[in-house]
């Protein structure tokens, strides 16, 4: 595993990135509107390092001691799932469930890619490519991240069909091909060194839909990240947003070559890669809800409320919610599934029941940790409040006691309102209510994956005496996953 | 393993019951107010000479133990849960669900009882009592169930509060105790062989609180079971009500004497028993999920909707509580607990929110099978109308087509009907809200199993760079869970009205 410093050098590699709002980045390393985030990246190399992180995040891999990093294990077995899983938690509690986008999820989207094409029929050398390159990424701790492929809504607009695609093929040589294009909405571009554009982009060779792994640094390639999330400058006012804004960006590719070992012919679906994903975003929608339970637990004691019966029950409620989930997971890696290929998958419909479940609490649970505090929460002070000589004694006399001094009261506010009424916040909610497909998506998965439809209905039957129609309604699992949404209609004229 | 034609034999005891509205029942097994029911019992114990039942209901033989129904096996490891939990599912899912009290439950019972009083530990005799009492209904087959003990509401409302309890103990003798009183709603009791009477009833011997084995027929013991779920007579339109009320009711007990070896001193609170019970309670209210599933899977190719995306969407809404009811169990099964006993129980921190969910989902469930058919759930007829000539050829119109007979869709709809719109399903809304406590006890005992109150609480103050304060919130686990209802009594009652 590389250090963290040796990833934050890696990014000094010529990328091109504009933040909307703000500007060319030259350096992400340093421009004050990006380095926060390599930070913690750089930090999440380093941590492997850390003898306390050990046991979480580093596999036994011998009988003598050897260890590798279970971000980048290939899971053969339920105890290989039970152990990412848990590193995957423990990572992602740290940033309340804001980073979500890191170096083991590139492994995931890395192991998507090699399962997608094992259950296809493609050459074997395409096979080996990915193989080759998912070794490599373990080996040297390269980031990769994950697009979808779909176009931006300018493209979902011309006039001919032909033209409403992200990408388009320019050419294609002995060494590789040359596309072009703009891409959606996808995460951490500005701190990857790979993308992974997958098959909504739209590009065919030889009627294989294509998928291709792009690197940020790469000649052509202009990475547009979104505008950031609005935060106040001062970090104790801030203490999640000033560092865990991952960025959300386009991708911008004017003929750009991707030589034919990162070009996979994965065809046009994106579920099989997604299969690996969800279980990574499940945890990081887990880790802020466990984070929002924790801020609750914590202002239930700082606010002398943890014997207060009515705030107890909304903590219950917190509690029911977290716990659903955690369940989920805990179904989901002990009854495991297995690709062609015998790697060991979590169980999809376990974890569709988790997201579908934390998608209808997730509102609540925000709501709640507004609710707990009372209206301490709208009104805490700042650390250079309480240390204005004309409010200090006043503050403290307000927010000070039971053990607790104003300033460290505030901190714990000031982290509630934070996590739950800040930029950063709505940022979470409208990207993960768009990241996976939503409720919809997730309701999709589980209607293909449950089990049982023809034998519980025709199980009911055997209930009446009298003969009966043979019960098919396989049709409701066999339905695609409905587009996510589509642009109707003619397209007016742009208004001059 | 006995057969059904043996327990039925073994019912006529000379039992004393009563069924309100219907009055004394000489013989359960051939009264019209029971003897359906005794014939589920009947099939249940057939079932395992059944070849069609043997892989889900037996366990194969291992190097540890010879051949056996999962309905009485000790776990001891998560792939026995699961055996066990295939065969509560599927015996339980063929009455929808209706018929959560059976012999196998009544083994979790004694299962419960065992590591109640290990826990206890009060003396080694009491547990090798409890052991063999467990060995003897696996041996045998005999059937128990299960009564909290808690006092009907007339005790509660007695002026001395030394009268409020269930049971007093009437005397002591070298061989046992001698009891009377009155012990409220527990399920099954027509049809049970033994009653485990718990420690809510009130008595103690020395400074432990005492529970019961009583035998339904013992002199002195009486049966009360609650009027019947109303229910049409013609099983045509009550396909589940006229097979699956197996009858709730109160004991009371006049000076029955219990020998020592039916006596368990256990702690006041019946959590210990519940260990085991919880995990059967869901795959009761699973099974009715599921029933309600099948149907609503059923209607919607009966009814020609099953392409209709709201009917679809209607579909997903079910699947998702019934997939999360499922995720759990098998999250309980597959990462267990283990008793001081050394054996594995299904984890309750995963039952728990499995449970919660259904509590929030049942009535919803119940609304979409409704909705799902449209109003010809409503104005189905009976085969008996669809068999008069007057109206045969017009209800053969209105109710057939598309590859179904009228008689066909109205069976269905019949069915569905009296799955979540009649007294039955009335009967078992009621009696789940309050069986094992609730959404609040349900809450409550997820509330004291929680791991991590004060690993997160302090977890996110580390994300504040000032020193702060260690954080103590163990008293939100630490809570009892809170008495269901506690009755309040007047100072001064007022005088009953003329």
């Amino acid at each position: 595993m590389r250090t963290g410093a040796e990833y934050r050098e890696a990014l000094r590699d010529g990328r091109k990135l504009w933040v909307m709002g703000i500007g060319a980045v030259e350096d992400v390393t340093r421009h004050p509107a990006t380095r926060a985030i390599v930070e913690e990246y750089a930090t999440w190399y380093d941590r492997h390092r850390d003898p306390e992180w050990r046991d979480v995040l580093l596999a036994l891999t011998g009988d003598n001691g050897e260890r590798a990093p279970w971000a980048f294990t290939v899971p053969r077995t339920k105890e290989d799932l039970i152990g990412m899983g848990r590193s995957f938690a423990r990572t992602t509690f740290l940033s309340a469930g804001n980073i979500t986008h890191d170096p083991a999820y590139g492994n995931l989207i890395a192991l998507g890619i090699l399962t997608t094409l094992q259950a296809q029929d493609v050459s074997q050398q395409q096979i080996d490519n990915a193989l080759t390159y998912r070794d490599m990424i373990a080996r040297t701790g390269r980031f990769i991240t994950y697009c979808g492929g779909a176009p931006i809504i300018g493209q979902r607009l011309k006039p001919d069909p032909a033209d409403r695609v992200a990408l388009k093929l320019v050419r294609g040589t002995d060494a590789g091909v040359v596309i072009r294009g703009r891409l959606g909405m996808h995460t951490s571009p500005a701190y990857a060194e790979d993308v992974y554009i997958g098959g909504m982009s739209g590009i065919d060779i030889d009627g294989n839909r294509a998928g291709f792994i792009v690197p940020v640094g790469a000649p052509g390639v202009t990475i547009l990240c979104r505008k950031p999330a609005t935060r106040e400058t001062n970090p104790f006012i801030a203490p999640l947003s000033l560092r865990y804004d991952e960025f959300d960006g386009q991708m911008w590719l004017d003929d750009v070559f991707v030589p034919w070992e990162r070009v996979f012919f994965v065809g046009p679906n994106p579920d099989p890669i997604a299969r690996w994903l969800r279980w990574h975003h499940l945890y990081g929608w887990l880790a802020k809800a466990e984070f929002s339970l924790g801020l609750a637990l914590a202002l239930a004691d700082a606010m002398a409320l943890k014997e207060h019966e009515p705030t107890v029950e909304y903590l219950v409620d917190l509690v029911v919610e977290v716990q659903t989930v955690r369940s989920c997971i805990a179904a989901a890696e002990r009854d495991p599934d297995f690709t062609p290929a015998g790697y060991c998958v979590p169980d999809h419909r376990h974890l569709a029941a988790g997201g579908i479940a934390l998608f209808k609490a997730r509102q609540r649970i925000s709501e709640i940790l507004r609710i707990l505090p009372g209206s301490s929460l709208v009104v805490a002070p700042a650390d250079t409040d309480l240390a204005a000589p004309e409010l200090a004694a006043g503050l403290e006399e307000s927010f000070g006691g039971g053990g607790w001094t104003a300033l460290q009261r505030s901190a714990l506010l000031q982290l509630a309102w934070d996590h739950v009424s800040s930029a950063l916040d709505g940022r979470e909610s409208a990207f993960e209510l768009h990241a996976s497909g939503g409720m919809p998506n997730w309701r999709g998965w589980l209607r293909q994956n449950f089990r049982d439809y023809n034998r519980l209905a025709s199980a009911v039957l055997r209930s009446i005496d009298i003969e009966m129609p043979e019960i098919d309604v396989s049709n409701i699992p066999n339905a695609p996953i409905t587009r996510r949404r589509f642009a109707a209609g003619v397209p007016p004229v742009a208004k001059s | 393993m006995r057969t059904g034609a043996e327990y039925r034999e073994a019912l006529r005891d000379g039992r004393n019951v009563w069924v309100l509205g219907e009055g004394k029942v000489e013989d359960v097994t051939t009264h019209p107010a029971t003897a359906a029911m005794v014939e589920e019992y009947v099939a249940w114990y057939d079932r395992h000479f059944d070849p069609e039942w043997q892989d889900i209901l037996f366990a194969p033989a291992t190097p540890e133990r010879e051949r056996a129904a999962w309905a009485y096996i000790l776990p001891k490891n998560s792939d026995d849960l699961i055996g066990m939990g295939r065969s509560f599912a599927k015996t339980i899912f063929l009455s929808a669900g209706n018929i959560t009290h059976t012999p196998a439950y009544g083994h979790l019972i004694s299962m419960g009882v065992l590591t109640a009083v290990q826990e206890r530990n009060v003396s080694a005799k009491q547990i090798a009592d409890a052991a063999a009492y467990r060995e003897m209904i696996a041996d045998t087959g005999r059937f128990l169930t299960f009564c909290g003990g808690a006092a009907p509401l007339g005790f509660r409302l007695r002026d001395n509060p030394a009268d409020r309890a269930a049971l007093k103990l009437v005397r002591e003798t070298d061989a046992g105790i001698v009891i009377s009183g009155r012990v409220g709603m527990h399920t099954s009791p027509a049809y049970a062989e033994d009653v485990y009477v718990g420690a809510l009833n009130g008595v103690k011997i020395g400074e432990h609180n005492a529970s019961f084995i009583v035998p339904v027929a013992d002199p002195g013991v009486m049966t009360v079971c609650r009027k019947l779920a109303a229910r049409h007579a013609n099983p045509f339109v009550s396909p589940l009500s006229s097979r699956f009320d197996e009858l709730d009711g109160q004991m009371w007990l006049d000076n029955v004497f219990i020998p020592w070896e039916r006596v368990f001193l256990v702690e006041a609170s019946p959590e210990p028993i519940a260990t085991w019970l919880l995990w059967h309670h869901l795959y009761g209210w699973l099974a009715k999920a599921e029933f309600t599933l099948g149907l609503a899977l059923a209607l919607a190719d009966a009814m020609a909707l099953k392409e209709h995306d709201q009917t679809v969407e209607y579909l997903v809404d079910l699947i998702a509580d019934i997939q999360t009811a499922r995720s759990c169990l098998a999250a309980a099964e597959r990462d267990p607990s283990y008793t001081v006993g050394g054996n594995c129980v299904a984890n309750h921190l995963h039952l728990l929110p499995g449970g919660i969910a259904i509590f929030k989902a049942r009535q919803r469930i119940s609304e979409l099978l409704r909705i799902i058919p449209g109003s010809s759930l409503v104005v189905a007829p009976s085969d008996a109308d669809l068999a008069t000539p007057e109206l045969q050829a017009g209800l053969e119109e209105s109710f057939g087509g598309g590859g179904w007979t009228a008689l066909q869709r109205s069976a269905l709809l019949q069915m569905a009907w009296d799955h979540v719109s009649s007294g039955l399903d009335g009967r078992e809304s009621a009696f789940e809200l309050h069986a094992s406590g609730g959404v609040p006890a349900w809450r409550g005992r997820l509330r004291q199993r929680f791991p991590s109150y004060n690993e997160l609480a302090n977890a996110v103050l580390r994300a504040i760079d000032i020193p702060m304060p260690e954080i103590d919130v163990g008293n939100i686990p630490a809570a009892p869970l809170a008495p269901r209802r506690v009755n309040t009594i007047a100072a001064t009652p007022p005088p009953p009205k003329s």
